[in-house]
């Protein structure tokens, strides 16, 4: 009985054990990605902070030889009318070509982007209406 | 000085008015005066481009857009045509909303010539009109000489169809009426001509057309040149969509196409005469004639550029866009031209009106379709350096791409020609 006892109070402890570094792992796993979205999400303030509205105007016209400028979506996704935020997330993920961000004339097009740019392009699209 | 131009641009008004769009024009004639004036000679990408940017760029800006044609049929997507992919309607606008919304003064008339002291273009109808910052667009002129016996008379029995609209439809009605089992000769011309991955879009537009309806027929390719842009997407589509059809000739093979005779449709190469059912003859190319009318071409028969604005190396107040010019890098394109005038456009608006010139910064992305559903593409960015335009970067897509990726390509093109006609033609 007591043998017993001993045997199934061990098996508790290190099972405890366990859980404590798995709720440690996530906790960190959590507040490492907090930190990170934290981080991304100042960069992409930063960027928007760099907006020079004139230069938006006159880089947006390389665009919008491909994506309609009043909205159309027709094969090439329409971008005007998004939120800026989404924008400069969107364009930083070509850059760096992840995930589904692989398109290729994308990708050449956002690695010579520089944050001026991205944050430019970015406020000028967002505030275009569709049609 | 003055009033000598404002007399003679309200000359211009009253010849104007018996073209087309007169009412934008008659009336501000005073205003207009007192406005600085851009001319646009031609009004294909580059130049529709460029009125439309300036014109929406400032209203101090009188545009001006000279244009023989009422409606202008896009080389791009003409080799879609002769596919069936698309109809010739399609491909094909009109330039009532670049005069009704933006106040451009369309006159559908020629240009034949320039006087570049005056700062004049006379118009083939009669009239002059004066600018203060001129555009030069007239696309590209056929090396007729560059072939023995092709003339712009033989070119109506053996098209080129390299200027999209009559000829495009006339060789279109020749496929329709070739016999099954017949022969496609296409003549692909010497560097450097416009579209550079258009004759062998075309080669797979046509292959297309032959499976569907003549699959006898073959293809035979006499090129001027020994390789091609996109040659090993294009040879992949070749052998998996048209195995047994296309028969590419280079010039090293050949020696090159030597004569044509337009009156027993024969193809004269060094070593053979080859007879064709339809003969589809590109010949060299050289800028539009008015750019060389006005002395703007090098002896290239092309134009020279500053790179960081696409002004004319021969003239300050000049601007030659798109296939006429010589951008080193960027191939001659509807993409190409409508980039450039983009940048020439912002750098107009900074000489008449002092607002900010900002670097140029060009782009080209050509697709093609090879057969249903299956699109291949190629692209670059490219900045103005201090000799010339430069590539930033490129990219092209690659041979055993999976279908669902050509099929995406392929939708991506359709994407790009609505948008792109929009920000041509408004």
């Amino acid at each position: 009985m007591r043998v017993l006892n001993s045997q199934s109070l061990a098996l508790p402890a290190f099972t405890v054990l366990k859980l404590i570094a798995f709720v440690g792992c996530v906790l960190f796993a959590v507040s490492t990605t907090m930190v990170r979205a934290d981080t991304q999400s100042k960069k992409i303030t930063a960027i928007l902070a760099k907006a020079d509205s004139a230069y938006g105007e006159y880089l947006s016209g390389q665009c919008v030889t491909c994506h309609h400028s009043k909205g159309k979506a027709d094969g090439i996704p329409a971008i005007v009318g998004l939120p800026d935020v989404y924008i400069v997330q969107t364009i930083l993920e070509y850059k760096h070509a992840r995930e589904e961000r692989t398109n290729p004339t994308m990708v050449n097009i956002a690695k010579n982007l520089s944050d001026e740019e991205i944050g430019s392009l970015a406020k000028f699209f967002s505030a275009q209406e569709a049609e | 000085m003055y009033k000598l131009t404002r007399r003679r641009f309200g000359g211009v008004l009253g010849a104007s008015a018996m073209g087309v769009a007169a009412g934008s024009l008659a009336a501000p004639a005073v205003l207009a005066a007192a406005k600085s004036r851009l001319v646009v000679i031609g009004g294909g990408p580059a130049g529709a481009t460029t009125a439309r940017y300036v014109a929406k760029g400032s209203k101090d800006v009188s545009v001006t857009l000279i244009e023989p044609k009422h409606h202008f049929t896009t080389c791009f997507f003409s080799n879609l045509y002769l596919g069936g992919f698309r109809t010739l309607e399609s491909i094909t606008h009109g330039y009532s909303t670049l005069a009704a919304e933006y106040g451009i003064n369309v006159v559908h008339d020629v240009a034949v010539d320039v006087d570049r002291a005056g700062k004049m273009v006379k118009l083939a109808r009669g009239g002059d009109v004066a600018y203060d910052r001129l555009v030069v667009t007239p696309g590209i002129a056929m090396r007729y000489d560059s072939i023995e016996g092709y003339s712009a008379e033989a070119s109506t029995v053996m098209p080129h169809a390299w200027q999209a609209g009559t000829q495009t439809a006339a060789l279109k009605q020749q496929l329709e009426a070739m016999e099954d089992g017949g022969t496609f000769v296409i003549c692909p011309p010497p560097n450097p001509f416009r579209c550079p991955p258009g004759p062998y879009e075309r080669i797979c537009m046509v292959a297309h057309y032959l499976k569907s309806n003549k699959p006898k027929s073959k293809i035979i390719v006499l090129d001027a040149k020994d390789k091609f842009s996109k040659q090993a997407l294009f040879q992949e589509a070749w052998v998996q969509h048209y195995e047994g059809m296309i028969e590419w000739l280079p010039k090293e093979v050949t020696g090159g196409v030597k004569a044509v005779k337009a009156e027993s449709m024969e193809i004269v190469t060094d070593g053979e005469t080859i007879k064709a059912s339809v003969a589809n003859v590109i010949p060299a190319q050289k800028a539009g004639v008015i750019a060389e009318r006005a002395g703007l071409t090098a002896e290239s028969g092309w134009c020279p550029i500053d790179p960081s604005s696409m002004r004319s190396k021969k003239d300050e107040s000049t601007f030659v866009i798109g296939d006429a010019s010589i951008a080193a890098a960027m191939p001659k394109s509807g993409f190409s031209a409508n980039s450039q005038a983009k940048v020439a456009a912002n750098a107009i608006l900074a000489d008449l009106t002092g607002s900010k010139k900002f670097p140029a910064k060009y782009r080209n992305t050509c697709w093609s379709l090879v057969a249903t559903n299956d699109g291949v593409k190629v692209g670059a960015d490219y900045t103005g350096g201090d000799e010339k335009i430069d590539v930033t970067s490129k990219f092209i897509s690659k041979t055993g791409e999976s279908a669902d990726l050509r099929a995406q390509t392929a939708e991506e093109a359709n994407g790009w020609y609505a948008g792109i006609t929009k920000d041509i033609f408004g």
